[in-house]
């Protein structure tokens, strides 16, 4: 096989944001928005510590578990191809995010403002890696539970930090935040160009 | 030559005592995770990320592909335009560390290239420039 041909030509770059939250917070919602394809699933198999597993099976500290990641993607053009990735948001989860966090260009957390605990995890971890993040408050049914306000004082977030309302059921609401996503990417990469 | 017949157990000596062939186990509905791998896991550290490109190399039928092992054909079959690590996995229904395993595998013998990007050009000021005029044409 050493007469390498690659029929349809070169690939795309591709890049990537994180999509994450807790459960059933419209995370595959939101990938399903705005991917061109139907969000597909991928499963990896990992061991995690079950520390406040509430199942007696689990008692032995560890056990293996398998996670799912819904994940979609964008064409923007003939080189360069975005994926989303929507993830657990659960700190048991944390060791698989430094392979989805490597290389992404930032983080969208999805949040429920009726539960807004279920975020904690996936905003300390963005801030301890320095990964450009939004939190995005689901709007169910057009209605937040709490104002932004008080979203962002419950987060105890950087003023820097967008804290914003979107339809995750809606292209244009998940795309403009996408775009806050990008800005702060777009922010870091300016500022901070050399400090790889 | 009656009484070593009455020592039979009434079930051998209903006829039906053929020599019982080992039970068939059943199937398993797939083969556990890292079978395909041969038990094989994945450093902690791969450079293979879930959005990593990858082609084939060969394209059509090749009689290389027919000593490949299913999987794996159907890996390099997927791969016939540029696919990511998470479409392989997900198509195929086969774990994210099995496909990356798999992929390093039939990289490695030649059949796929991995298109591996620098790994700091995704986040630079231009191409995240064209990702938000990209973005922002979508209606």
């Amino acid at each position: 096989m050493d007469s390498a041909h690659s029929p349809d030509g070169a690939a795309p770059v591709p890049v990537k944001i994180v999509v994450a939250g807790g459960f059933a917070v419209g995370k595959t919602t939101t990938v399903a928005a705005i991917s061109e394809i139907a969000p597909l699933t991928t499963e990896a198999e990992m061991t995690v510590a079950s520390v406040g597993v509430d199942e007696p099976a689990l008692a032995t500290g560890k056990t293996t578990t398998t996670v799912a990641m819904d994940f979609g993607c964008v064409t923007i053009d003939r080189s360069l191809k975005l994926y989303l990735f929507g993830t657990p948001g659960q700190s048991r989860f944390g060791f698989m995010w430094d392979d989805l966090a490597r290389g992404a260009l930032g983080a969208l957390v999805v949040v429920d403002s009726t539960r807004l605990d279920d975020c904690f995890p996936a905003v300390d971890y963005f801030e301890r890696i320095g990964l450009p993040f939004v939190v995005a408050v689901n709007a169910f049914h057009g209605r937040l539970a709490h104002d932004l306000g008080d979203v962002r004082w419950a987060l105890a977030v950087d003023e820097t930090i967008p804290v914003l309302a979107f339809d995750a059921r809606d292209r244009l609401s998940v795309r403009d935040a996408l775009l806050a996503v990008l800005d702060r990417a777009l922010a870091r990469a300016s500022g901070t160009r050399s400090a790889t | 030559m009656t009484a070593p017949q009455r020592r039979i157990r009434p079930f051998l000596a209903s006829g039906r005592a053929r020599p019982v062939p080992p039970e068939e186990p059943e199937p398993p509905a797939a083969p556990r995770p890292f079978v395909l791998t041969s038990g094989r896991v994945l450093g902690r550290r791969s450079d293979l990320g879930l959005e990593t490109q990858v082609s084939a190399r060969i394209s059509g039928p090749d009689p290389a592909l027919a000593r490949l092992p299913r999987e794996q054909r159907a890996i390099v079959a997927a791969c016939a335009r540029p696919v990511s690590i998470a479409e392989i996995s997900a198509r195929l229904h086969l774990h994210l560390d099995v496909t990356k395993i798999l992929v390093t595998d039939l990289s490695v013998a030649g059949y796929l290239e991995v298109h591996h990007v620098d790994r700091f050009s995704p986040t630079d000021v231009p191409t995240i420039t064209r990702v938000i005029d990209g973005l922002r044409s979508l209606s």
